[in-house]
């Protein structure tokens, strides 16, 4: 998966980059308007990270820019700006996905592979992960064939944790991802630990419940290490 | 006999003199009534435009203030010291609403930026669970951070007018349907929502600021909820009412409104919830009012009664 970030703030894109090569994506990185113009004329990417506020000309420039170009290829946009009117802005425009600033990595990476699923265009989309296979479309579990009978929020879980797997994974990223602002943390730390609770019973149902660590006060990882 | 009627002219005089100065006196008064009176009239016909204008005056949209022209250089020289204190009241209104704006903005991304950095050190190898903790904790406060901040933003969007998306809304649907994204933590408290709405509430407002109004009143009433409680949702053509059991308040309930006025320090809140719905509430022309009683937390927002300026 070829990615290409383009963010003014030099720190804000290093932390994205090395956060992006640890999931073993190619990536490729513009500072500005100007290099981001001339990258994505001269080269083709699965995924586009584009903060709207450059030094120098307008995010949702590039964005028609690359939906005129290459529509196939998913944008996601990163601002500051969080008012609702540049919200539509951007997806009008053509853009998949928004995220405003300060956001979780893990969260825009979950982001960031459910936007390239979409605009792939294999018709399974499956996720294979040590014993467990997602698919994407049935939003259904299996492990080693054996489908698993998961809630909603149980599954969204599962897929987020699996899309950050081998990483520690903050329950607040967990609750803004599953929420958004509509919940307490208080309240939506209970469903969470709730949930897990299920969720690792029936994990557990095929000796898979210790695949789902707990990181005591921080969160959770999924590894099959 | 003599001294008797002599005694008796002298009295009569005296009467007659404390008569007469009386009379005058009152006389007196009479047409120094007169006099104030009319030099007050006066002075009222002459500083009826300037009070007029004054009066026409609306702090957040006015962008100068206009005086007539008038003769009296008296009246010149205190229409020219207004317009000058007005000019510095609405710079001092807008530096402040600009600074809001600009720190808030300004703050997002260096907290982007420990979030991230915080996020990809949480994932460093070889880290103890003391050190996971300490990270930890870093997250958790750059996000209460941010939340504050996108907060102050709302706020300062406000008061700027940036919502213009002025519909005829009904405040009893908005209601019933943010509850529904709410119904995972008002199951999580066990709460009985009890609707008693009878006649809908409508009023001319900025959806996208009745959808925030509403989501923090139920929020509000749901985190301030004890275990197995009630909310209780009533409404007529001119209000809407929304109230949950809860514990006394610990404050006054004058600081309900106040930014950052929170019940303990184990609340959770931001303390900006309440302070925004009432600055929405000011901004179309409705009042909010709070009431308890005993286990009962009642906030009502009601049409502000508009009463007509007593003509003399």
């Amino acid at each position: 998966m070829k990615v290409l970030i383009i963010e003014d703030e030099q720190k804000l894109r290093d932390v994205i980059l090395r956060y992006f090569k640890n999931q073993s994506y190619l990536c490729d990185i513009a500072e500005n308007f100007k290099t981001g113009l001339r990258k994505l004329i001269s080269y083709e990417y699965d995924c586009v990270i584009i903060d709207l506020n450059l030094p120098d000309g307008d995010g949702i420039q590039l964005v028609k820019k690359i939906r005129e170009d290459r529509p196939e290829t998913a944008i996601l946009i990163t601002s500051a700006r969080d008012s609702l009117n540049d919200r539509l802005a951007g997806l009008e425009t053509g853009s998949d996905d928004y995220l405003t600033k300060p956001f979780h990595l893990s969260e825009l990476n979950a982001r960031v592979k459910a936007v390239i699923r979409r605009k792939t265009n294999i018709t399974n989309h499956q996720l294979e992960f040590g014993i467990f296979l997602l698919n994407l479309d049935e939003r259904s579990v299996y492990i080693n064939d054996n489908l698993l009978s998961l809630t909603k929020k149980e599954y969204d879980i599962l897929l987020y944790l699996v899309r950050n797997k081998n990483r520690i994974v903050t329950k607040e990223s967990i609750a803004e991802y599953l929420w958004g602002d509509y919940m307490d943390d208080a309240v939506s730390f209970d469903f969470i630990y709730a949930h897990i609770k299920n969720l690792r019973k029936k994990l557990q149902e095929y000796d898979a419940g210790s695949f789902l660590k707990t990181v005591y006060g921080v969160g959770y990882k999924f590894s099959i290490t | 006999m003599l001294y008797n009627i002599l005694f008796f002219c002298i009295v009569l005089l005296f009467i007659i003199e404390i008569f007469i100065f009386i009379t005058s006196l009152f006389i007196l008064l009479v047409v120094l009534y007169y006099i104030i009176k009319k030099s007050s009239n006066k002075q009222q016909s002459t500083l009826t435009p300037t009070l007029d204008a004054i009066e026409n005056i609306d702090l957040e949209q006015s962008e100068t203030i206009h005086f007539p022209k008038s003769d009296n250089p008296e009246i010149e020289t205190l229409h020219q010291k207004l317009s000058g204190f007005f000019i510095i009241i609405k710079n001092h209104l807008n530096n402040n609403k600009q600074f809001t704006q600009n720190a808030s903005h300004e703050l997002q991304t260096p907290l982007a930026i420990i979030q991230g950095h915080a996020e990809l050190l949480l994932n460093a190898p070889n880290l103890g669970q003391k050190e996971i903790e300490s990270i930890s904790i870093i997250l958790q406060n750059a996000s209460r951070l941010s939340r504050i901040n996108q907060a102050l933003i709302l706020l300062s969007k406000i008061d700027n007018r940036r919502f213009t998306d002025i519909e005829n809304v009904n405040l009893c649907k908005k209601t019933l349907d943010i509850l529904q994204r709410f119904k995972d933590s008002v199951k999580a408290k066990n709460l009985t929502v009890e609707d008693h709405f009878e006649e809908p509430f409508f009023i001319e407002i900025s959806d996208t600021l009745a959808d925030i109004l509403i989501t923090n009143l139920i929020q509000n009433a749901i985190r301030h909820n004890i275990e197995n409680g009630k909310i209780v949702l009533k409404s007529a053509s001119d209000f809407i009412q929304i109230s949950n059991s809860g514990l006394p308040l610990s404050e006054p309930p004058q600081s309900l409104f106040k930014r950052f006025a929170r019940q303990s320090d184990l609340d959770e809140s931001l303390g900006l919830g309440l302070s925004i719905v009432e600055r929405i509430c000011q901004l179309f022309d409705l009042e909010v009012t709070y009431h308890y009683t005993p286990g009962n937390h009642t906030l009502t927002i009601s049409k502000v009664k508009t009463t007509p300026k007593q003509e003399e």
